[in-house]
């Protein structure tokens, strides 16, 4: 597991507070990229220098987290909550992190059977049941916790068998995770154009980050690298791609059927096995906005098999992860004049 | 409160012993009271018997807690390497999905798996409970090979929670029902009283307070104390007359719960020596819930027994919640109690 894992998904940072990760980004970045941007969205834009940078191919992955927003604080000084992205099964009994003035750990309980009907145990707890507990006087937690404060689920990577582990937010940093891994693997190899490398803000919400980051680096071609459902227990299989089988490749109108080319012959070229997924109208990532902004950039999607997206318990296979990294290296070093001859010839229009 | 206190509650909560599984606790509680005892021993049941002056002279005086925790067990193994499980006592199903775990004796790291919302229907999140036998724990097995020898059927699988503190003046963990209750009998057994003390650390009490009954006829006292840790909902919206006890209220003093009527005198002198001492005290207010105090009052020809807790929020979960003035003021109002027993001062 590539030490970033535990330092990207332990930080905090909710769709809009994305610039809590540019440090660490920034630090990882270092050596391996010659220029970093800051974006007024706070898009992290990264440049490897190519031998020209007369073209230019982004990898993009985005940065910020699901989680909750503080609504109210109660008589009591328990914290009300809304969130749309997430489950709501999933809060009674676990343990939170709620970023206001400071971070306060927070549990979200459930009231005790003896004080519940039997209807009421029946069904999944309704949103207004849940109730953030910061064990603090309300007065406090007034001062300390203003409404429109997020709350997230709690950091800590756990080790699970063969090279497989959980964590909170692996969506999408373990993709941040990959990028950077593939610039190290790309440390001494001279490219034939500019790679850029965008950790992007606000995918769970808007899609503005990649919007903007397309405006800002107006790349040739874009492909956003993401999570995709792996194999799940209870799901079935034509809804998932198989844990531990290297990266997905997203097949659709949203992808651009070159860079579709490339993206297949670069896994044959590094022995990357892969598994297909399709989109429409959507693809549920950054590449929707590459293929609209602008003039429009040519798109294409990787993704990471990922278990139990949105929860505290995401599970992902470290292999996935570098047999990915292994790809976007592969990518880099075939987007050369070929392939660029290849994407605006006559025949591709 | 001395880190030492704070040691031994960290270790007994971070323990893991659902009801059957409850070495691991004995084994602590063992080493904390060496040196502090006659004798140590267990029973067919496997409860902990820490006994002293069993031949002093006065009142034969039981001091109880439970070891073991609610958590879930092995049922099945899938070909998958999934872990099918089945609830070790009362817990609601829906504090389940997507919670960390520790499965088995290695033990191993899993989770509780929560299918992606993207793949769940509306309908599903806004009205389905996922019960605990359609849910599956994954600790990253591609095959029930790689478990084979590492996970059995019928191995414990406990929550993942470490001990620390919380906000202000709080302790957070797991298991609080019943460790708090075993770290302030063991406490009270690091003093040697006057009288004989039959220290009872019982099994199984989450499975219908088993250890109990046998162990109270194995070694019947005369009067007898449960420690427990029990019920708080003072939170959320929670009407004030549902809370049964609040935190920060102090030792809570039970009059009848779900299964007993707690003895008037021993529960009329507790109150008098608070009261004397200016200690915080509380009553249970819902006769709900039960204890081995019920188990050991029926022993043989009756026993006079009181049950005494340390308020938790969220007991029979994942994560709970005691506030430290409320086990330090617990373990105050017990020793002060049993120092009157004794005709000591203390």
């Amino acid at each position: 597991m590539h030490k970033l894992v535990e330092e990207l998904t332990s930080a905090y940072a909710v769709s809009g507070d994305e610039r809590r990760l540019h440090d660490i980004l920034r630090s990882a970045l270092a050596g391996i990229t010659d220029e970093i941007r800051d974006t007024p969205l706070g898009n992290l834009v990264a440049i490897r220098k190519g031998r020209s940078s007369d073209h230019a191919l982004l990898f993009a992955a985005h940065i910020d987290e699901v989680g909750a927003w503080v609504t109210k604080v109660n008589d009591k000084g328990f914290l009300g909550i809304h969130c749309t992205s997430i489950d709501g099964r999933i809060w009674p009994g676990l343990q939170v992190m709620v970023h206001g003035m400071r971070p306060l750990p927070g549990i979200i309980g459930l009231k005790p059977v003896h004080v519940m009907t039997h209807e009421e145990m029946d069904k999944p707890v309704p949103d207004d049941d849940l109730w953030v507990d910061v064990g603090l006087p309300r007065e406090e937690v007034v001062g300390l916790v203003p409404v429109g404060s997020t709350v997230t689920f709690t950091a800590g990577v756990t080790k699970l068998m063969n090279d497989r582990y959980a964590a909170k937010t692996l969506d999408d940093r373990l993709c941040a995770v990959t990028l950077i891994q593939a610039l190290e693997l790309l440390k001494n190899t001279a490219l034939p154009y500019d790679l850029i490398m965008a950790f992007t803000v606000q995918e769970e919400v808007t899609g503005y980050g990649a919007w903007t980051t397309g405006w800002c680096a107006h790349p040739d071609v874009g492909i956003a690298i993401d999570v995709t459902h792996a194999d799940t227990e209870g799901v079935p299989e034509h809804k998932t791609v198989p844990m531990g089988g290297g990266p997905g490749i997203t097949v659709g109108p949203v992808v651009n059927d070159r860079v579709l080319a490339l993206i297949r012959r670069s896994a044959k070229a590094a022995e990357v096995p892969t598994s297909d997924e399709t989109c429409m109208a959507h693809s549920g990532t950054d590449a929707d906005d590459f293929q609209l902004v602008g003039p429009g950039i040519a798109a294409g999607v990787l993704s990471i098999p990922l278990r139990y997206m949105h929860s505290p318990v995401e599970v992902a296979d470290q292999s996935d992860v570098d047999r990915a990294a292994r790809l976007v290296a592969e990518i880099a070093r075939q987007f050369d004049a070929a392939f660029i001859g290849e994407l605006y010839g006559t025949e591709a229009h | 409160m001395e880190q030492k206190r704070i040691e031994l509650l960290r270790k007994l909560t971070e323990a893991r012993g659902i009801s059957g599984r409850e070495d691991e606790v004995a084994e602590i509680l063992r080493a904390e009271l060496a040196g502090h005892a006659d004798t140590v021993e267990r029973d067919a049941i496997k409860n902990l018997f820490v006994l002293k002056g069993m031949n002093k002279p006065g009142p034969r005086v039981m001091l109880n807690a439970h070891m073991d925790e609610v958590g879930l067990y092995v049922t099945h193994i899938t070909k998958e390497g999934y872990l099918h499980v089945g609830k070790a006592g009362g817990i609601d199903d829906r504090l389940l999905l997507g919670k960390k775990v520790l499965v088995g004796t290695a033990p191993l790291p899993g989770v509780i798996a929560a299918k992606a919302v993207h793949l769940c229907t509306p309908e599903e999140i806004e009205t389905k409970v996922v019960k605990v036998e359609d849910l599956v724990i994954d600790v990253g097995a591609k095959s029930d090979k790689d478990v084979a020898g590492k996970v059995a059927v019928g191995d414990q699988v406990t929550f993942a929670t470490t001990f620390g503190t919380f906000g202000d003046g709080y302790f957070v963990g797991k298991a609080f029902d019943d460790r708090a209750g075993c770290a302030v009998v063991a406490e009270l057994l690091r003093i040697d009283w006057p009288f004989p003390v039959i220290g009872m650390f019982s099994t199984q009490e989450e499975i219908g307070t088993k250890g109990a009954r046998v162990g109270a006829w194995r070694y019947t006292p005369d009067i007898s104390i449960t420690v427990e840790g029990t019920i708080a909902a003072d939170i959320g919206e929670v009407k004030d007359y549902q809370e049964v006890t609040n935190l920060g209220g102090g030792p809570v003093l039970t009059i009848k719960d779900g299964g007993m009527v707690t003895d008037h005198q021993l529960r009329k002198r507790l109150i008098e020596i608070a009261v004397k001492n200016g200690l915080p005290w509380q009553f249970k207010r819902m006769p709900a819930g039960g204890t081995d105090a019920r188990s050991i009052q029926t022993a043989k020809g009756g026993v006079k027994a009181v049950a005494v807790a340390v308020p938790a929020r969220y007991i029979h979960s994942p994560v709970s919640l005691i506030k430290e003035s409320d086990y330090e003021n617990t373990v105050t109002l017990l020793t002060k109690f049993l120092a009157d027993l004794a005709g000591m001062e203390a």
